[in-house]
């Protein structure tokens, strides 16, 4: 179908105003007579609160309250565990745990304030292992939590044991990813404003305006979902990491003790000691395959660090454990996962949502598959990936699929059998693939209303033929505002420029799960879709009135209607609405496809699919380890592409991302305490790290998606740290990184490994 | 804190008393302060002291003011040619940004272990010039750094200028500062190696490391195994052997203190082949 908009590149619609620095960001945002909010946090990893004495703080002159155990009540929360608390009650259990919180003046005062809360602990012991923490003698967390098992589960599908049995060749494999932070730009912050009848208005730079209400807000205040109107401020960066906002709770706390406005900014070191980082894992792998390269069956063995809280843990957890099987034709599969609690910061979910570790893990044991198996890794893949109407072992419905295609272009674009023939000699090249989901049903029964992973969206036109969009899912600075307008443009015949899509609004805008899940495109998309043809419908049947014409003979075309069949017969968009008095409005809804998986974890998670394939070549200094990263070249499988500069936005920066998580990046801590706790420790990326990167789309044109599009966010991170760890194995002749990050010296430790491995 | 800024050098030693500290680029000053690190009771601004920014060639030396940027290094010929390691260390140093600020001074009397000026600085035999209201004297480099952190200059002297010896067309160089990143990474290891030739042989080698101990230094004992030598593969991998035994390095969030070790003996190895123009013995 050819297009008008979609497809092509456009700058995302509100470039100007955040180049020219007009956006507010919640830093920006002044409510009149807000006061500070701060919050004291543990230093310890472990330990128990003898005493809390918050007398002196609460006298200092300019300090309006002080929060703590002593004068909240216990409601516990937490999305899968209720397992954590607005303030400690009897112990700390990482270091940045929050105790108290106070309200003043001025950041000085609350600061001072801070200092004058007196706290008498009794410091326990760190569990820090998660291995050490499943020891019978080993002190728990919670302590009503057995051997520190957040949560436990053991799949068995498809005949495993035959197929090990009946295996021509068997493999095994050990990875260990690395706490990683989301390292957003923005730090995180929130205001708050109570009001006299009760409610609570809350802003912030939040993933998810909706749900934040109903697993945080409403249950620990003991107030409803609809007592708090929540607005999203203009994103600096999320990545996952904003989805569980715990400074939202500090925020509408505090202001309802204080009855005043408050903002509780925090700190860049508070983000990096006190958000959700990316869970760290433990991933054992065995796999059985035929002579040929065709995989017969595979065990997983998965130890999850869940951290002090488990928050959306456990469903990390399980996408870590099956994802990679249904990217590849896997007749059984063996799946034991095991989520640990420890006294370090919870870990969370960051853009891959676990698919990150899992896809690194099975990627890098691959390509030890095609080596023992003496095969391509290309090849290996190519003869078995998943293709479109495959229902995969877990009930995975293949809707549409271009993995193929994509791991063909980034051969022939890499030169790749040249390059394989050599290697060894401190240069190499490497690949990877990945499948995502685009929405997670899961996710829809955890937080949502009901199973449906529900989106709703408003298109309203007014009488000068410009357009407002109100959704109900958030933009992060991906672009989904963007997509959304460019949609209904499409639809609506109305050029981009006149559309507008002002941030999500619970207070008058319609339901949306939000941004997780590379979920916005597929199914935000579709309601909007739906929306705009909703309001074109009604602007047609408004205009056929005035202008004589039966609806059905009319179009839409550059803001204009005009007869089909008359063209110079027309009247502006504008002109329609102002006649009618009113603003002619279009409303849709979309409910995502799939199931909610069952016990076993079998079922179709998510509507659809995406997919994609990262090649690295990298040069390897044998003797100090350092790695460059001397291109990278991919292939994204994203349905279709809605915005061409958006979509290459989102694989460049996911790349870029994925390499700075493999390579330098890592909160590092050390029994218990981080060492990366600011951006002087804790590496990122910089613009002199990013390589070349060549990529293409290749679109399989989703039935499900919007002008057959699907999620990209999550497959542009997935594949590149296997790739470039593969692809120091080629240059190495065998060095496989097992632990992350891959730091020089990791990489010296792994090249002496396999020299000592090949000479013994 | 009290805030000074001063017109001339004699206004600036004036007030540098009592827990005062000089502002030069405030590169280190500024968050060390913010973060609570240090605390001063009055801070000296000194960054607009103009007279103490330049780079100039003297008397066969090369005088750099201690107001000199980095981006100053990076800018002039003369350092790029007659002292190419310093004019690679300041390469490789933080971003454009911090480059533009940072002085010279400045980063040697932060004396950090990983000081990216430090080590190419100490193997051109730098000469540090101070002043204070008592008068001018002036203390060799490889004796100013005592400890971790401490120099030994007093707290109401203020460095003028840093003076060098400029490479002769004979001499030999090289410079390596392994990071975990392109740009704005602390050294996980620096080395700067100056063989000052003569029809030859190695009249004088100076080694210079960084991030390898409490202090940059100077590697005496890889510094003898050269010096006096005509240099081949035997010298090298002596004098290589003799600075990563020299090297007392740490366990920190960027390197295990073996690697650090094991690095300061590849990259002496390294710079030391590579000042000679001799093939390396693995492709870099
Ligand atoms: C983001 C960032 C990145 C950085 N990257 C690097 C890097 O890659 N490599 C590196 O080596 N360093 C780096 N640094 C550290 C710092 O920039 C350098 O050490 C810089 O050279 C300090 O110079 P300054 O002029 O800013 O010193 P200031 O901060 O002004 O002063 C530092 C100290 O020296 C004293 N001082 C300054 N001038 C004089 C003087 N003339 N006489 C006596 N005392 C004086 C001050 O009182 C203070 O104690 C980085 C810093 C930042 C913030």
């Amino acid at each position: 179908m050819s297009t008008r908009v979609v497809g092509r590149p456009h700058p995302i619609i509100d470039a100007v105003e955040k180049v020219s620095g007009a956006t507010v960001f919640i830093n920006d945002l002044e409510l009149p007579g807000a006061l500070t909010g701060m919050a004291l946090r543990s230093p310890h990893p472990h330990a128990r609160i003898l005493n809390l004495d918050t007398m002196d703080a609460e006298r200092l002159p300019g300090v309006a309250v002080v929060l703590s155990k002593n004068n909240t009540p216990d409601a516990p929360f937490g999305i899968n565990h209720k397992d954590e608390a607005a303030f400690c009650r009897e112990k700390v259990r990482y270091v940045g745990d929050e105790v108290a919180a106070v309200a003043a003046v001025d950041e000085e005062t609350a600061r001072e304030a801070l200092s004058l809360i007196r706290v008498e602990y009794e410091v326990l012991p760190t569990v820090a292992d998660p291995f050490a923490a499943q020891e019978p003698d080993a002190p728990l967390v919670h302590d009503s939590v057995a051997g520190n098992i957040a949560n436990e589960f053991h799949i068995k599908r498809g005949g495993i044991d035959e197929a090990f049995h009946a295996a021509d060749a068997t493999f095994a494999d050990e990875f260990h990813t690395h706490l990683a932070h989301q390292a957003y730009i923005e730090p995180t912050g929130c205001a708050a404003q109570w009001h006299p009848d009760g409610k609570i208005s809350v802003w912030g730079c939040l993933q998810s305006v909706f749900l934040i209400r109903t697993f945080m807000l409403g249950p620990v205040m003991g107030m409803s979902a609809d007592d708090f109107r929540v607005t999203q401020t203009k994103p600096g960066g999320a990545f996952g990491g904003k989805l569980d906002v715990k400074a939202a709770l500090m925020a509408a706390m505090l202001s309802r003790a204080a009855e005043k406005p408050v903002k509780f900014m925090m700190s860049l070191e508070e983000d990096l000691i006190a958000m959700r980082p990316r869970m760290p894992v433990h991933i054992s792998l065995e796999s059985a395959w035929k002579r040929d390269g065709t995989l017969a069956g595979k065990r997983v063995r998965i130890v999850a660090e869940n951290g002090a809280y488990s928050s959306l843990s456990p469903a990390i957890m399980s996408s870590i454990a099956l994802r990679t099987d249904n990217l590849y034709k896997t007749p059984a599969a063996e799946i034991q996962g095991k989520l640990v609690y420890t006294n370090i910061i919870p870990s969370g979910q960051m853009r891959g949502f676990g698919n990150v570790q899992a896809t690194y893990a099975w990627e890098s044991h691959l390509d030890n598959v095609a080596d023992g198996l003496g095969l391509d890794p290309a090849d290996l893949r190519l003869k078995n990936y998943t293709e479109k109407g495959d229902v995969s072992l877990h009930g995975w419905k293949i809707a549409s699929c271009a993995v193929a295609d994509a791991t063909r272009h980034v051969v022939r674009e890499m030169d790749w059998k040249a390059k394989r023939a050599r290697g060894g000699e401190g240069r190499g090249v490497g690949l990877a693939s990945c499948i995502h989901v685009s929405g997670n049903k899961g996710f829809s029964v955890e937080l949502g209303p009901d199973d449906t992973d529900p989106s709703s969206g408003v298109v309203r036109v007014d009488e000068e033929g410009k357009v407002e969009i109100w959704s109900g899912e958030s933009d992060l600075g991906q672009g989904a505002t963007s997509v959304m307008a460019y949609i209904a443009s499409e639809v609506m015949g109305i050029p981009v420029d006149r559309f507008k899509v002002p941030p999500t609004d619970t207070g008058y805008m319609p339901f949306g799960m939000g941004a997780f899940a590379s979920r916005i495109t597929l199914i935000g998309g579709n309601a909007v879709k739906i929306a705009a043809e909703d309001a074109r419908r009604n602007l047609l049947d408004a205009a056929a009135e005035f202008m004589e014409i039966p609806a059905d003979e009319l179009e839409i075309v550059e803001g204009d209607v005009r007869a089909k069949a008359l063209p110079e017969r027309k009247m502006t968009v504008g002109e329609v609405v102002s006649r009618t008095g009113s603003v002619i409005e279009g409303n849709g809804k979309w409910l995502a496809g799939g199931d909610v998986l069952d016990k076993e974890k079998y079922g179709n998670p998510s509507t659809t699919y995406s997919f994609s394939t990262h090649g690295a070549e990298v040069e390897v200094d044998m003797e100090t380890g350092v790695v460059t990263v001397l291109q990278v070249c991919c292939g994204h499988d994203p349905g279709r592409v809605i915005n061409r500069l958006g979509a290459e936005g989102q694989v460049e920066g996911g790349v870029v991302q994925g390499m700075s998580f493999a390579m330098m990046e890592g909160l590092a801590p050390l029994e218990g305490h981080l060492r990366g706790r600011n951006f002087h420790d804790y590496l990122i990326a910089t613009s002199m790290d990013a390589p070349p990167i060549e990529h293409d789309f290749f679109e399989s044109m989703d039935p499900y998606g919007p002008y057959g599009a699907k999620g990209l966010a999550e497959v542009a991170i997935n594949p590149i740290t296997a790739a470039i760890c593969n692809a120091v194995y080629h240059a190495t002749g065998g060095a496989r990184i097992r632990t992350l990050p891959v730091s020089p010296e990791r990489v010296l430790e792994a090249i002496e490994e396999a020299r000592n491995q090949n000479t013994s | 804190m009290e805030f000074l800024r001063a017109a001339s050098v004699d206004e600036a030693l004036a007030a540098a008393r009592d827990g005062a500290a000089f502002v030069a680029g405030g590169t280190n000053l500024v968050p060390d302060v913010l973060f609570g690190r240090k605390k001063i009771s009055r801070a000296v601004d000194i960054s607009r002291l103009d007279e103490l920014r330049y780079i100039e060639e003297a008397d066969g030396k090369i005088r750099i003011g201690a107001l000199a940027t980095v981006t100053d290094l990076l800018d002039s010929d003369l350092i790029r040619t007659a002292a190419s390691p310093l004019h690679e260390s300041a390469l490789e140093f933080a971003g454009p940004l911090v480059r533009n600020r940072a002085s010279v001074a400045g980063n040697l009397m932060d004396a950090s272990p990983a000081a990216d000026l430090a080590p190419p600085l100490l193997a051109q035999d730098a000469i540090v010039e101070l002043v204070s209201v008592e008068g001018e004297r002036a203390l060799p480099l490889s004796e100013f750094f005592l400890d971790y952190r401490k120099t030994a200059v007093r707290p109401e002297e203020l460095v003028t200028a840093i003076v060098i010896d400029p490479l002769g067309a004979e001499d030999r160089c090289a410079y390596y500062k392994l990071q975990l990143r392109r740009a704005m990474a602390i050294a996980v290891v620096g080395v700067a190696v100056v063989l000052r030739m003569n029809r030859g042989v190695c009249a004088e080698a100076v080694i210079g490391l960084g991030a390898v101990a409490a202090i940059p230094y100077r590697a005496h004992a890889a510094e003898a195994h050269l010096r006096g030598k005509e240099i081949g593969e035997v010298e090298i991998e002596s004098a290589a052997a003799a600075a990563a035994d020299s090297a007392q390095p740490i366990d920190d969030v960027r390197a295990s203190a073996s690697y650090r070790r094991k690095m300061c003996g590849v990259l002496v190895r390294r710079m030391l082949r590579k000042a000679m123009g001799m093939p390396q013995t693995v492709a870099v």
